[in-house]
């Protein structure tokens, strides 16, 4: 673990000072001439923005964890259960419903991803059979749900943009302030992950042994099932629907780290933070001055990526 | 210690009734299909029965999982390959003993490194899990549910994978735990050959419990398994 966190922490720290530095304008020409300009964007833009992207990665990353721990299916992220379609078609109704309380927005998309999972948990629990049911149940309430988003899309042009650009996740205008309570959330849902890390490491032994070795299991994953769910909506809330992050970067660190689950869980939050400040970085100074939003550079990287990650495992044992 | 009551499970298991004393070797015996798993995880209380199973004066049900999980340890058949080290594999068995987010203690690290020892694992104790041969896997899960320190062992077809020789290996090892073991076993001759007492079962019925000299006598096993009993220098083998 030691050497995890001496090997990243480097890596991090680099990517935090790459992602304050750069960008569309110049502040190396700045710093020499108008210092205080210079402050004034890494303080009230890049920094956030940085902080941002940071906790992307790293509740993204927890989230994708422990749910392909809790559903023994590294395919599980939090896209598939439903978290992103819950917010989504909680941002939409706000948007056509209440389009001045643009404030709530943010409130909305967390409700909207907690709720949807909650729904989830409840379906998957009622039927008693909790693997492969979280992960159905989840693909079902998402086919509905997307499909009310389409149709209150329908309505009204301008919801529809606004909706766009809510869907393709980005960080560009985040404020500080937006950040306090996502962060709360999100250290509070790696902190517990950590503590029930070794409980949660039994769920990968298969429900017999787990059960034999004292693990209340329906209770654990629920558990573990509100924590990611938290920890998503916490991203979704500022980010929007930004995807792969949750679903590539646990593939990444398992490779790095093994299965051990504390080693994952601060791994993959590693990896996630560096590669969202990079991905964000990307799409801010390829096209400069215009932005690609960090869910599209996610996208583009991620897949291929998955893909090679996939052509890997062939001739592996590994279950998918 | 362990006395079971007429176990019903619908469809799979009828009236099944048997009493296992401390530091005993139970063979369960059947073909396939004979509910011997079924009556694995009914005494392990994963799954819902009629009937009792009571330890001393207490039924299995009232007893918490984190309670029951240090008196009885459960290997299923099929056991998973974690990308993780043997080692790593093995601490999870102390997971009863310590609370959530603790470090483990020094009686914690005396029991893996026994645990380790006495299943000859501990030169293998940094290999990752997915590595190991067949017979390794179920030493090192055998590892594991020995640092869990109970006084109940109950293992579903450990030796269901392993060669003639390795197999023979393995229940010697078990035999020399001096646990209270309940095992399912697939090779009559190796289940005879080290229990004390042996349960049958056939379609869900049980048609003997008892000892192994009990039922030496008879000729329950060479009918229901259609196998010849050879007696080689005061060794039972059965054969086809």
């Amino acid at each position: 673990m030691k050497k995890l966190i001496i090997i990243f922490t480097p890596l991090l720290c680099i990517s935090i000072i790459l992602g304050c530095a750069f960008g569309s304008a110049d502040i190396m020409q700045l710093i020499g001439n108008d210092t205080d300009t210079a402050l004034i964007i890494i303080l009230n833009l890049r920094l956030p923005r940085v902080i941002a992207a940071v906790l992307c990665g790293i509740g993204l990353s927890v989230s994708g964890v422990l749910l392909q721990c809790v559903t023994g299916n590294t395919l599980a992220a939090p896209n598939i259960i439903g978290v992103n379609s819950g917010a989504g078609f909680c941002c939409i109704v706000m948007l056509t419903f209440f389009p001045k309380a643009s404030v709530l927005l943010q409130i909305g998309a967390f409700a909207g991803a907690f709720i949807t999972t909650l729904v989830i948990v409840g379906i998957a629990s009622h039927i008693n059979a909790f693997r492969g049911t979280v992960i159905l149940a989840g693909i079902a309430i998402t086919a509905v749900l997307n499909a009310c988003i389409s149709f209150l899309s329908l309505l009204d042009s301008d919801v529809l943009t606004a909706y766009n650009a809510f869907s393709v996740g980005g960080l560009a205008g985040i404020r500080m302030s937006q950040l306090y309570v996502p962060a709360i959330i999100i250290t509070g849902c790696l902190l517990c992950s950590l503590i029930l890390s070794r409980r949660i490491q039994l769920l990968c032994l298969g429900d017999a042994i787990a059960a034999s070795l004292g693990v209340s299991i329906s209770k654990l994953r629920i558990a573990c099932i509100i924590l990611a769910s938290a920890s998503a909506a916490a991203v979704v809330s500022f980010a929007g629907l930004l995807g792969f992050v949750g679903l590539v970067v646990p593939h990444m660190a398992r490779r790095i780290s093994g299965e051990r689950t504390s080693k994952l869980l601060i791994t993959s939050s590693m990896i996630g933070a560096i590669l969202v400040i990079l991905a964000d970085l990307f799409g801010r100074i390829i096209l400069a001055p215009t932005e690609i939003p960090v869910g599209i550079i996610m996208a583009l990287i991620g897949a291929p990526f998955f893909f090679i990650l996939l052509f890997k495992r062939r001739g592996d044992n590994a279950e998918m | 210690m362990l006395k079971c009551n007429n176990i019903n499970v619908k469809n799979i298991l009828c009236d099944v009734s048997f009493e296992v004393k401390r530091g005993s070797f139970t063979s369960i015996i059947g073909k396939n299909g004979s509910g011997k798993t079924t009556l694995a995880n009914c005494i392990a209380s994963q799954r819902k029965y009629g009937g009792s199973i009571s330890l001393g004066n207490t039924s299995m049900l009232d007893i918490s999982p984190c309670d029951r999980a240090r008196i009885m340890a459960y290997l299923p058949q099929s056991l998973p390959s974690p990308n993780i080290s043997v080692y790593d594999l093995v601490t999870l068995g102390r997971s009863p003993h310590t609370s959530l987010g603790a470090k483990l203690n020094k009686s914690d690290i005396e029991s893996i490194d026994n645990a380790l020892a006495v299943t000859g694992m501990t030169m293998l104790s940094n290999r990752m899990v997915p590595s190991l041969s067949g017979g390794e896997k179920q030493r090192a899960f055998l590892a594991m549910t020995l640092a869990q320190n109970t006084d109940i062992l109950l293992l579903d077809e450990p030796t269901a994978h392993m060669d003639m020789h390795v197999a023979a290996e393995f229940t010697e090892l078990l035999n020399r735990l001096g646990k209270t073991l309940i095992v399912i076993m697939h090779d009559l001759s190796l289940a005879i050959k080290y229990a004390d007492n042996v349960l049958i079962l056939d379609s869900g019925k049980q048609i003997f419990f008892g000892s192994k000299k009990d039922l030496l006598v008879t000729d329950t096993i060479e009918k229901n398994f259609n196998v010849r009993k050879i007696e080689n220098d005061g060794e039972i083998i059965f054969t086809v």
